[in-house]
């Protein structure tokens, strides 16, 4: 990764976590022979699982000082949203099978948008693993989620709705609405949820087109009945 | 999908990374899709050798490899070497997120990147996604590798216009084609085309390197400027931003554009190259000598390798070593001596390569003092220049050698030189022969300048010269520049002993040209 002349804190911490990163991939991969080897279903598991949550807060680390740091390009690749879902699909569905939480994706056909799957993809990681987090310490929290993309205006603007969506206890609802790290004063120091909310935020915002800004937005699912946290890019 | 994975285990695989735990994990996982064909390597030089040695169908490359070159590297040497086909699959693997390899602005492009750690089902939907693609594209591909290009083109609209899905690929494909058949009226349009529906970073280095290739370097150059406001670390419209102020006789901005883009991605021969080259001109020779050296560093094993660099470089050093003392003077001879053994030790059957690393012993010597050694080199260097009768070693390298040769009084040799020269012949001479038996005077004349130029002393070369000059004038009619080349090779024509069975020849010739004289002078 690029590093800024001036080594303050906060990009030798985010040198290290980089290091730490490569080191988790060696052990993710190293742990898959071994499972490999051992066949079926072990305690391994569990240590993979923990492996790839480790990996995914420290992509998620890197991802809030580049965004803050502004070292990503703006988006300008197409992406066609059925292959966006796909692609989600192919990343979570063992792990969530696993954990015997069922994925419904629900995306339009052949509407290509302008957005950083990159980012994108790795930000709904993050929210998916927070909902592993908790599934894990609470087994009959969480059973289904859905990715949905939809097109929707907003005054008047056209902007493509990324939400995901689970049926477990939901956010409080304070939260709800508009996203905006200030106003709502989340705690960013206590638990998983609030670095996950920020950076969703951050990625979010960083999606811009002609003057026109992304944003976040939580609620209560309507169709499952937990939380929603909703992507809105234009 | 299933249908898309079926044919795996007929392709050929090569998976690229240093860690060979991880080539292992996806070779298992390719391995479980049904491949069965699949190579590894675990450096960028390796994977090139390999590739060299067998078209792979799907190659999957991790970016960071090491020390070495890195997955783009060996992306880029692979196409434009043509090591893999249009229709082979190149994917290319990060540790970090894609976003960090300027992801589509590379000049050549990967079909997929993909972030570790990677999982079956990932792989799997990417490789299913591209062969769809790929299968959709399959008519363009194969007219593109057979070189058919006007058919490749002439394909694209009816595709584009069945798989609106796959527009932005299939312009990409066709202003590459477009630029590969130097179409650069028609990829021009196409990249604006494409800009004015979006503002894509390739398009826009495309959009500049058609200026450039029509001659217009000034608009060429604000693109990549364009390109370099919205981001700094944009290598390539370093590198082509330096071409363009080159061309303009900007030497210096040339230089700074390059210092700029080394700074980004050091580990690429052809950059360092041209920074060494660029440097020179401007008279920079500490950052030239910094270049060169790089450039025989990292280019050990890399396709883009070149005698200059080394040339190059001990020139430079030579030049420091005038005047230079001590430990100094010694680090610079040995660095300049380890260069040229290492240099024929890579070109071993190459007289050019041979005579110029001797010649460059030689000024080493000298400027040390070392009279014996000096005069060994050179005779060296003098002995492969004189048995050349192909004329393997240029013409500027052996006058270079006369010249030292009568600055140290052996004129001797001098002399020897220039008679073993003008018994020598060209390859250019050879197929010009070829032209003109095939009646193409126009071609035989043009590839004989060429050999003339280079050989002005070959009267083989010459005799063909005036030859084909005046063939071209009787037929063509009088022209100024054709009549002044075939005086001038007759001119050097001249020396043939009377006992060279060309001695007849030369005599026709000369008469034929002061016939041909005469005439031009009654028609003034």
């Amino acid at each position: 990764m690029s590093r800024p002349d001036n080594l303050d804190f906060s990009t030798l911490l985010a040198c290290s976590v980089h290091d730490m990163k490569n080191n988790v991939g060696l052990m993710i991969n190293q742990l898959a022979q071994l499972q490999e080897q051992l066949g079926e279903r072990t305690e391994l598991d569990v240590l993979g699982m923990q492996a790839s949550q480790l990996n995914q807060s420290l992509i998620q680390l890197l991802a809030v000082y580049k965004l803050e740091q502004n070292l990503y390009l703006p988006p300008t690749e197409e992406v066609y949203l059925d292959e966006l879902c796909e692609d989600f699909q192919a990343s979570h569905h063992a792990m969530l099978e696993a954990l015997d939480i069922e994925l419904v994706t629900d995306c339009e056909m052949d509407i290509p948008w302008t957005l950083d799957e990159a980012l994108l993809q790795s930000v709904l990681a993050t929210l998916v693993s927070n909902i592993l987090q908790l599934k894990q310490q609470q087994p009959d929290t969480v059973s289904a989620i859905i990715l949905r993309t939809t097109t929707q205006e907003v005054e008047g603007q056209c902007y493509l709705k990324i939400s995901i969506d689970d049926d477990g206890p939901g956010f409080d609802s304070e939260l709800w609405g508009h996203f905006e790290p200030k106003l709502t004063g989340v705690k960013f120091t206590s638990g998983n949820s609030g670095l996950g909310l920020y950076f969703s935020h951050l990625v979010a915002r960083h999606h811009q087109q002609n003057g026109q800004q992304g944003f976040l937005q939580l609620g209560e699912s309507e169709a499952l009945g937990g939380a929603s946290v909703s992507f809105y890019l234009p | 999908m299933a249908d898309e994975l079926a044919g795996l285990s007929k392709l050929q695989f090569l998976v690229i990374d240093d860690f060979a735990n991880f080539t292992a994990t996806l070779r298992d996982i390719l391995r479980s899709l049904g491949a069965v064909d699949v190579d590894t390597a675990s450096n960028g030089e390796d994977a090139i050798a390999q590739m060299q040695q067998k078209r792979y169908d799907v190659v999957l490359c991790d970016y960071n490899l090491g020390d070495g070159k890195n997955g783009n590297d060996v992306l880029e040497e692979a196409k434009i070497h043509r090591l893999v086909k249009s229709s082979a699959i190149y994917i290319l693997i990060t540790a970090e997120s894609a976003s960090d390899m300027v992801r589509g602005a590379l000049e050549y492009q990967p079909d997929d990147y993909l972030t570790k750690p990677l999982t079956k089902d990932v792989l799997t939907t990417r490789l299913v996604r591209i062969r769809t693609r790929n299968r959709i594209f399959t008519d363009v591909l194969r007219c593109r590798d057979r070189g058919d290009l006007v058919q490749a083109v002439k394909l694209l609209p009816a595709v584009i216009k069945a798989n609106p899905r796959y527009k932005r690929y299939a312009q990409r494909l066709w202003t590459e084609i477009l630029m590969e058949a130097k179409q650069y009226e028609k990829a021009h349009q196409l990249y604006k085309d494409i800009l004015q529906e979006k503002p894509l970073a390739w398009a826009m280095l495309g959009l500049g390197k058609s200026f450039y290739y029509q001659g217009d370097h000034e608009r060429a150059k604000r693109c990549f400027e364009n390109l370099l406001e919205q981001d700094k670390a944009y290598v390539q419209a370093w590198d082509w931003l330096a071409r363009c102020q080159r061309e303009m006789g900007d030497l210096e901005a040339a230089k700074g554009s390059l210092v700029a883009a080394v700074a980004i991605s050091p580990i690429n021969v052809r950059r360092q190259m041209q920074l060494g080259e660029v440097a020179m001109e401007a008279g920079d020779d500490d950052r030239a000598e910094r270049a060169f050296s790089r450039a025989v560093k990292v280019g050990k094993h890399s396709i883009f390798r070149s005698p200059d660099a080394y040339l190059n470089m001990t020139d430079l050093l030579v030049k420091k070593l005038d005047g230079a003392e001590g430990l100094n003077a010694k680090r610079l001879e040995s660095k300049a001596m380890e260069a040229m053994d290492e240099l024929r030790r890579l070109y071993r059957d190459d007289p050019s390569v041979a005579a110029q690393s001797r010649f460059a012993e030689h000024r080493v010597h000298a400027s040390r003092g070392r009279e014996a050694e000096a005069e060994k080199s050179l005779s060296r260097a003098y002995e492969i220049c004189k048995n050349d009768p192909e004329g393997r070693v240029s013409g500027a390298i052996k006058e270079q050698l006369i010249s030292e040769l009568e600055k140290q009084g052996r004129t001797d040799m001098a002399n020897e030189l220039v008679t073993a020269m003008q018994q020598e012949d060209s390859g250019l001479n050879t197929k010009a022969v070829e032209y003109y038996d095939k009646g193409n005077l126009d071609m035989a004349l043009k590839v004989l300048r060429k050999a003339f130029a280079d050989k002005p002393r070959s009267y083989s070369v010459c005799l063909n010269t005036a030859q084909v000059a005046m063939h071209h004038i009787v037929k063509n009619g009088i022209n100024k520049q054709n009549m002044q080349l075939a005086g001038e090779a007759l001119e050097r024509a001249k020396s043939i002993p009377e006992d060279d069975k060309r001695y007849k020849n030369l005599l026709a010739l000369q008469e034929r040209y002061s016939k041909l004289q005469q005439r031009q002078e009654a028609a003034n």
